[in-house]
């Protein structure tokens, strides 16, 4: 792998709480408030691991390896996802990688939550794998889209190809609204989850975390923003990936690497008004959500496939 | 342009055949005729024809702002708001959609022009509204969907008389008004539009 | 019926029974231990009287008084009887009354004769036992030791299989008041809830019969302190009453201005609440945000953000200036401009009418037999307003009708926070009319005789509060007794619940809003 990807997806890595910061700034204002400084998430980052671990008296070995498991995992996942830079060389990037280590994600944060033994994470991890259940067959079915519009299983190969013209932009259109859907599921946004909320009842993702302290909980938080990134990273580059830079002079580096930074922004920007202009779906509503998302991508392959 | 409208006439037609609220459907009809009616213009800019401008301006004019009225100010007097238990549930009629529009797809393999299919789907689609649902006012919708189908078939068409054209939108006009002025009388005789109740009147 | 017919037609199907009729709309009725029920029995079922409360008194022997209302005309129907050590249980005829009794048993030692329901109430399991806080023996300020062993408190369990019990509480992950709810659920629906409260008993009532009565009105305005002002208000009505004291109209149009300027920011906050637990962020904020401009409003005119006080018996205690009436009449306009604005925005989002319509309904049979006052009542098609029944201050003039809805879920619940909100803004503007130079500060020192007792009654934001006091020695009360509209309300919301997600119990929980400070006392 050349060292210009690892060096963008180091950058990538680094800087997922600013985007995350951005984000929670852009939703204060859209609000009509301060809000907290775009590096808040660093300083609670590092709060969290000068602080020490409370470890519940039920738990097993899943709570002590667990965290570092997850990070790992996310830490991987941010290779695998093209960012400004497109070589000759597909590293990584196969899409199969991508969707089995979000599993694994999935997979560890549910374990946790059943570790702590406390009825709010079991209630947390039934209700991420009820909203998974819907969601997984549109990642699939994302995948399968990208497959035959492109022609390739690579996501680097296929944002490269993309970026050349795109042969059924219908299609497109409609395979890029689903995927923003599916976005939203796995990470846990309005409509499907609200990541502010205080109450442990209705909480989906945080409740399997309530249970840990110090540095579990930075790994963890630390895992939610960077797959939250790459999930938007996926989104810019697979969908509307105009501007890469296929060779490596600067100037084009550096015009690559600020289109995607404006393209996340502005992702950022609809994330935010999406989630201050609606409320959340009731638990069992939101599968027609997903099932509408679902009817997206179907067709999107239908069309695609047939020209 | 064309691909973009296409694409927004199909998203508006799947989310319409899944939603249940009585005022996202009206939202969602408005946007797909506004779309079409814009495709209209498109076309008429592409092609230099000026019927194809007549059609846009009639569809706009009918289907954005004539009919959606009739249909706000019966929905007006309805007190619930949305469908309460159609015939085929929640999330299955998203998917069964998304199934049928697949299924044209494969079927109409042949053709290579794509407002052909997506007038199809529309057609599919406002069928499925009609048969699956029991409040009057959706199985309207889903009848003006149909409309908008036919409406996309024949732009698809190379020579369709202008005349033609006109008779079929006004005839779209005038069963949308028929249709609001019976619902509002169903409402009326039965407190509802769950046309369930219709047939207590035979016997 | 009116009060005199009331009385003659008791003293016809009991004759040689004993009542008197106190302060215009008070009638004490004195029975005895054999023939409580049957009276009570009689009261409900040939006077169509309501239960407000059961509380006791301790003078040589014990005083179990009953409190009746008659919402239609106005009055009050006590029925009293003296024991021993024996409490007869009404639980059974008088709906929720095993909550008044077990607190009884709880602060005096009385025994409940006839019980369903004997479990503690108010002492949880660390109190020492055979420790009887309001009984006179007991030393204001003795300190009780915490136990080590405990025994157990019984909930009501499901134990077929598939269902679990989730304990939420007292120490919540956000910060709100300590209360404990178990749920019984099977997968997401909930089967059954349990509410344990009295974490927040801070002996209040003990407290009030140690204080002078001219200190008293700040107590009670901290037995919860989103209802300040009208806790204030009726301690200010019971004193009046006993003395029969009469205001002048622009003083009673004050206290109806700060009455509802409370009102009006805690519907604001509780709609709020209900956008912000949808997750419907935008109304939150900005809602949160109107409730923040009459806060600031009240600080400004009275010096108290929650105006802590400024009613006190026989006067006001802050002055109210013309330039304070203009201020007022420009916030609430402001106010009234951008609120409507964000209704719109709310009746009109698809996601959010969702969420509340539909959700935690409490049936009109199930909100009568728990005699549940007040706006989440309202919601259930019970037409009941203190304001309306019980006429107080210039509400007689002003409050024509009553704001209410059939189904009782959240949503109905929601609209008639916002009826009442804009009831609100009419009646400030309304009243104000009235006050049409400043008013001054006027307040005197208030000295009562032993032996004279009183009950007033107000509408808080939560619903029906009811105060009764009876004077002792040395300028203060012997006993004062507050029936919150909380203590009763509670009940509802473990019905509201029932068939609910466990997701969609926060909505429910904020939709009641009921304080756990003034049910705890």
């Amino acid at each position: 792998m050349s060292i210009i990807y690892i060096i963008q997806s180091l950058l990538l890595i680094a800087g997922a709480p600013l985007f995350v910061g951005s984000l929670r700034r852009l939703k204060a204002v859209l609000r009509g408030y301060k809000g907290a400084p775009v590096l808040q998430p660093y300083y609670e980052l590092m709060k969290l691991f000068s602080k020490g671990r409370v470890l519940s008296g039920n738990s097993s070995f899943i709570t002590s390896i667990a965290p570092a498991i997850v990070l790992a995992a996310s830490i991987l996942l941010a290779f695998t996802v093209p960012v400004a830079y497109i070589g000759s060389d597909y590293g990584l990037g196969n899409i199969f990688v991508i969707i089995f280590l979000m599993a694994i994600l999935k997979f560890m944060t549910v374990l946790i939550g059943l570790d702590s033994a406390s009825a709010f994470g079991g209630m947390g991890g039934s209700r991420e794998l009820f909203i998974s259940m819907f969601a997984e067959p549109i990642g699939f079915l994302t995948a399968a889209f990208l497959y035959f519009e492109a022609g390739s299983f690579n996501i680097i190969e296929i944002t490269y190809i993309n970026s050349r013209g795109i042969a059924e932009p219908a299609a497109h259109i409609m395979a890029a609204v689903a995927f923003l859907l599916w976005i939203a599921a796995e990470n846990t946004r309005i409509p499907v989850d609200n990541p502010e909320t205080h109450l442990e009842l209705t909480m989906i993702h945080e409740a399997m975390l309530l249970d840990l302290s110090g540095r579990d909980l930075a790994y963890f938080e630390l895992s939610t923003y960077l797959k939250l990134t790459v999930s938007m990273a996926l989104f810019v580059n697979a969908f509307i990936p105009f501007g890469i830079a296929a060779s490596a002079s600067g100037s084009f580096l550096l015009t690559a690497f600020v289109l995607f930074v404006v393209k996340m922004l502005i992702m950022l920007s609809m994330l935010a008004v999406t989630e201050t202009i609606m409320a959340k779906f009731r638990l069992f509503r939101a599968p027609e959500l997903l099932a509408t998302s679902f009817c997206f991508a179907l067709t999107a392959i239908a069309i695609v496939y047939l020209h | 342009m064309l691909e973009i409208l296409t694409a927004v006439i199909l998203i508006t037609a799947i989310i319409m055949a899944g939603f249940r609220r009585i005022n996202l459907l009206t939202k969602g009809f408005r946007i797909q005729s506004l779309a079409i009616g814009l495709l209209c213009f498109a076309l008429g800019y592409l092609s230099g024809e000026s019927h194809y401008y007549v059609i846009g301006v009639l569809t706009l004019i009918t289907k954005t702002v004539l009919i959606p009225h009739f249909m706000n100010r019966s929905i007006k007097e309805l007190s619930a708001n949305r469908e309460m238990d159609p015939i085929i549930n929640g999330w299955w009629s998203s998917v069964i959609a998304g199934i049928f529009i697949a299924v044209i797809y494969v079927v109409m393999e042949g053709f290579n022009s794509d407002f052909i299919i997506a007038g199809v789907v529309l057609l599919v689609t406002g069928a499925l509204m009609l048969v699956a649902r029991k409040k009057a006012i959706t199985q309207m919708t889903g009848f003006l969907v149909m409309e908008n189908g036919l409406v996309l078939l024949e732009l698809s068409m190379i020579k369709m008389g202008l005349l033609i054209d006109i008779l079929i939108i006004l005839e779209v006009l005038l069963i949308s008004a028929i249709m609001a002025i019976m619902i509002f009388y169903i409402n009326k005789v039965f407190h509802s539009v769950n046309t369930d109740y219709l047939s207590n009147l035979k016997d | 019926m009116r009060l005199q017919e009331i009385k003659d037609a008791i003293l016809a199907g009991n004759p040689g029974l004993n009542t008197e009729i106190k302060n215009k709309n008070e009638l004490f009725v004195y029975a005895d231990k054999d023939n409580i029920i049957k009276i009570t029995e009689c009261m409900f079922r040939d006077f169509r009287m309501y239960f407000a409360g059961e509380f006791c008194m301790q003078e040589d022997m014990f005083v179990i008084s009953v409190i009746l209302t008659s919402r239609k005309q106005g009055y009050f129907v006590i029925i009293r009887y003296e024991t021993e050590g024996e409490l007869i249980s009404l639980q059974g005829l008088a709906n929720q009354s095993g909550l008044f009794e077990r607190e009884i048993r709880d602060l005096f030692g009385l025994e409940i004769v006839g019980a369903i329901d004997n479990r503690h109430l108010v002492k949880h399991e660390e109190w020492e036992k055979d420790v009887y806080p309001l009984c006179k023996d007991f030393t204001y300020g003795r300190k009780i030791r915490n136990l080590n062993e405990t025994e157990v408190y019984r909930f009501k369990e499901v134990t077929n299989g598939g269902g679990y019990q989730i304990p939420v509480g007292p120490v919540h992950a956000g910060i709100i008041e300590p209360g404990h709810f178990r749920f019984s659920a099977i997968g997401e629906p909930i089967e059954n809830l349990e509410i344990r409260l009295m974490y927040k008993h801070r002996g209040i009532e003990k407290i009030c019969e140690n204080t002078d009565i001219n200190r008293l009105n700040l107590i009670l305005e901290r037995v919860s302190g989103e209802s300040s002002v009208a806790y204030a208000e009726a301690y200010a009505l019971l004193i009046e009453k006993i003395l029969d004291y009469n205001l002048p109209e622009d003083i009673k149009a004050v206290r109806v201005v700060l009455l509802e300027l409370e009102r009006t920011y805690n519907y604001l906050d509780d709609i709020g609440g209900i956008c912000l637990d949808v997750g419907f962020s935008y109304p939150a904020k900005k809602f949160a945000y109107l409730s923040e401009m009459i806060h600031q409003l009240c600080e400004r005119i009275t010096g108290s953000r929650f105006l802590r006080n400024v009613i006190v018996p026989c006067g006001l205690n802050s002055k109210i200036t013309l330039a304070n009436k203009a201020d007022i009449l420009e916030t609430l306009q402001m106010v009234e401009k951008r609120f409507d604005g964000l209704l719109d925005i709310t009746l009109n989002a698809v996601s959010f009418l969702d969420r509340v319509e539909d959700t935690g309904i409490v049936e009109n049979k199930i909100a009568k037999s728990l005699n549940m006052t007040g706006v989440v009542a309202r919601a259930s098609d019970i037409h009941y307003d203190v304001r309306k029944s019980f006429p107080y201050e210039i509400y007689q003039s002003l409050k024509k009708e009553i704001n209410f809805e059939k189904t009782g879920g959240a949503f109905e619940r929601y609209k008639i926070k916002i009826a009442e909100i804009k009831d609100a803004f009419l009646f400030i503007r309304q009243a104000l009319n009235l006050v049409e130079n400043d008013v001054n500060k006027c307040r005197e020192k208030i000295n009562i005789e032993p032996g004279v007792e009183g009950f007033s009654i107000v509408e808080t934001v939560k619903g029906e509060l009811i105060v009764y006091g009876k004077t002792g020695l040395n300028n203060r009360f012997e006993r004062l007794y507050m029936r919150t509209p909380s203590f009763m309300n509670w009940e509802g919301l473990t019905f509201a619940v029932l068939g609910e997600i466990v997701p969609d119990f926060p909505l429910c929980n904020k939709s009641f809003n009921m304080s756990y400070s003034e049910n705890d006392r």
